[in-house]
């Protein structure tokens, strides 16, 4: 794995660890105010393909990192409304944008 | 069983009666009048049913008295599955239900990510392997099975010892009866034993069956183009679905339709095909009309409905003028799945939570949160801000008013919702809002936990702790009509 990709995997295990820890939250704003959310927000488009990767399967709060990456407001805030729906529509979204994320 | 599609007098939701006029339009001038037309009604489920109530989003519900019957013998029958076939193949997997005497139909084995099978409670499951999946080195291959959660193994020998002109065992099917009382999944694994001695399993969860338990639903499309449902529709439970072919017919301008399939979605997932038309097969060439059963998914909040068939070379749809028949899925029977109340037993947000004050009635979820519940939605997250006057206009917006006190008291007049809230951590600054939770019509309260688990909790108390804080504000508004947790 690339050095990039290491660093990005490790704050996704620890964001995912610290949504675990706080699953019994309905507030979504307390999944997203941890330090490793804003450091994956904060790797910027290059990151976008690897959350692509582990927003298909996995939570839908994924969302709204890619809301604050690419500035996309077509799926809502990524917080509140119907995330499997925006999901739905963020992984459209890919399909006809991955070549302006890649490489 | 062959039943025939009743058509009692009922009052339509307002979806159906209205939603299918374009598809309506095709049936062919000088056709009779549906209401004109006698009814039947052989369904055993509604001879003792005294009230069935249809839910269906964005139309009225119905609540319908099973009024007088007559006979329409041109009603063809339909037929239940007498069993089910779990085949395993080299690459692929098959799934077929069987009436015995009527022939047989192929059906949908899911994405493989999860079960791919089906069984009915009461009813024989056939479990088939191809000979070339297991090693010419086992000596002895086993099918197992055991009931998800809770059952215990049963094994069942699939070889006798003797082997093809390759050298592998022959595989002989195995069929169980599933008990009267079954729910959930079926677990199926091959247990092999090679020459050594030494024993394996082979099993991943793609291996499973879904069981439509005894209880459920029956979902009727009539042929005067009504929707009914007797039953309850719940998650967990079975349904099953009574199309009239005739409808496709009429729409179709009167051709007979052929390969008639009814396409199910759970959640607006990639729906599910069930052929409706009878195949010759190994358990018989009659032919008929098939009436499947199938599982809901412990995940399903709403379920659509629509059917396709052929007429000629075109492909004809009954779907509500393209919105497909939707039905909202009530949650699933107390403790359904254990696991669910072990998770929230598990947790140290709740130490007044102990195993005899709740009980289960949802899967975790990140499709809804606790708000969304208290307002009816199951499909989004509400979160409106933290601020007790955030959730003041959020139910103000639906038709609740606060109240001045914490009065929990059960009133079967009023709907209750009651929020929690606690100090910031920071200890500075307003009452931070934690948590809704919704009374039902016994007094008791529904909650969602965050991602966790929708359970039903005996006092609002349960949930006082270092993750909600405590009750602080109490909302109330007329009760409208049942709440869909009863």
């Amino acid at each position: 794995m690339s050095a990039p990709g290491a660093r990005f995997d490790a704050l996704a295990k620890e964001w995912e660890r610290h949504c675990a820890e706080h699953r019994e939250s309905s507030n979504p704003y307390v999944f997203l105010e941890h330090p490793s959310f804003d450091a994956l927000v904060a790797l910027g488009r290059p990151a976008v393909p690897l959350i692509i990767e582990r927003y298909r399967e996995g939570s839908v709060f994924w969302g709204a990192a890619l809301r604050r990456i690419t500035g996309v407001t077509t799926f809502g805030d990524g917080v509140v409304g119907n995330l499997e729906a925006n999901r739905q529509g963020w992984l459209k979204w890919w399909s006809e944008n991955e070549a302006a994320y890649s490489g | 069983m062959s039943n025939r599609i009743g058509r009692p007098a009922f009052t339509p939701a307002t979806q159906t009666g209205t939603g299918l006029e374009r598809e309506r339009a095709a049936r062919p001038a000088g056709e009779k009048a549906p209401q004109a037309r006698a009814v039947v009604d052989q369904f055993e489920s509604r001879a003792t049913r005294p009230q069935v109530s249809a839910s269906l989003l964005g139309g009225t519900a119905a609540t319908t008295g099973v009024g007088a019957k007559t006979l329409d013998l041109q009603q063809p029958p339909l037929h239940s599955a007498t069993g089910y076939e779990a085949r395993f193949e080299q690459g692929g997997r098959k799934a077929t239900a069987f009436v015995e005497g009527q022939g047989q139909v192929s059906l949908p084995t899911g994405p493989g990510r999860g079960p791919s099978f089906h069984a009915e409670a009461g009813k024989p499951l056939t479990v088939t392997a191809d000979p070339a999946r297991f090693s010419s080195q086992y000596e002895k291959v086993e099918l197992v099975w055991r009931l998800v959660p809770g059952g215990t193994e049963t094994a069942i020998p699939l070889t006798d010892g003797s082997r093809d002109a390759n050298g592998r065992l022959n595989i002989q099917p195995g069929t169980f009866t599933l008990p009267p009382d079954a729910t959930g999944l079926v677990r199926l694994s091959f247990r092999t034993t090679g020459a050594d001695g030494r024993v394996s399993n082979q099993w991943d969860p793609s291996n499973d069956a879904q069981v439509a338990s005894k209880e459920g639903a029956t979902v009727s499309f009539t042929e005067d183009f009504k929707t009914q449902v007797d039953g309850t529709l719940r998650a967990g439970d079975k349904v099953q679905l009574a199309y009239d072919q005739d409808r496709l017919k009429a729409l179709a301008g009167g051709k007979n339709p052929s390969d008639v399939v009814a396409c199910v979605s759970f959640n607006g997932g990639p729906p599910l095909e069930f052929p409706l038309d009878l195949q010759a097969g190994q358990s018989g060439n009659a032919g008929g009309d098939f009436l499947p059963a199938f599982r809901v998914p412990f995940e399903a909040t709403d379920m659509q409905v629509w059917f396709r068939g052929k007429a000629d070379d075109n492909t004809t749809w009954d779907s509500a003028n393209g919105q497909n028949f939707k039905f909202s899925v009530g949650v699933t029977r107390d403790d359904a799945e254990p696991g669910w109340k072990n998770e929230l037993l598990k947790s140290k947000s709740f130490p007044n939570l102990s195993a005899d004050k709740f009980v289960g009635i949802g899967p975790s979820s990140e499709r809804y949160n606790c708000i969304a519940w208290t307002v009816g939605k199951r499909d989004e997250w509400v979160w409106p801000g933290t601020r007790v006057e955030d959730f003041d206009k959020l139910y103000a917006e639906q038709g609740y008013k606060p109240i001045d006190s914490l009065d929990l008291s059960h009133d079967p007049s009023l709907e209750k919702v009651v929020i929690y809230g606690r100090k910031p951590l920071t200890g500075k600054g307003p009452l931070e809002v934690t948590h809704g939770a919704l009374m039902d019509e016994q007094g008791r309260f529904t909650s969602k936990i965050g991602t966790q688990p929708l359970i039903r909790h005996n006092s609002a108390d349960d949930l006082t702790g270092p993750s909600y804080g405590e009750p602080v504000r109490v909302y109330v508004r007329p009760r409208q009509s049942p709440v869909s947790s009863s």
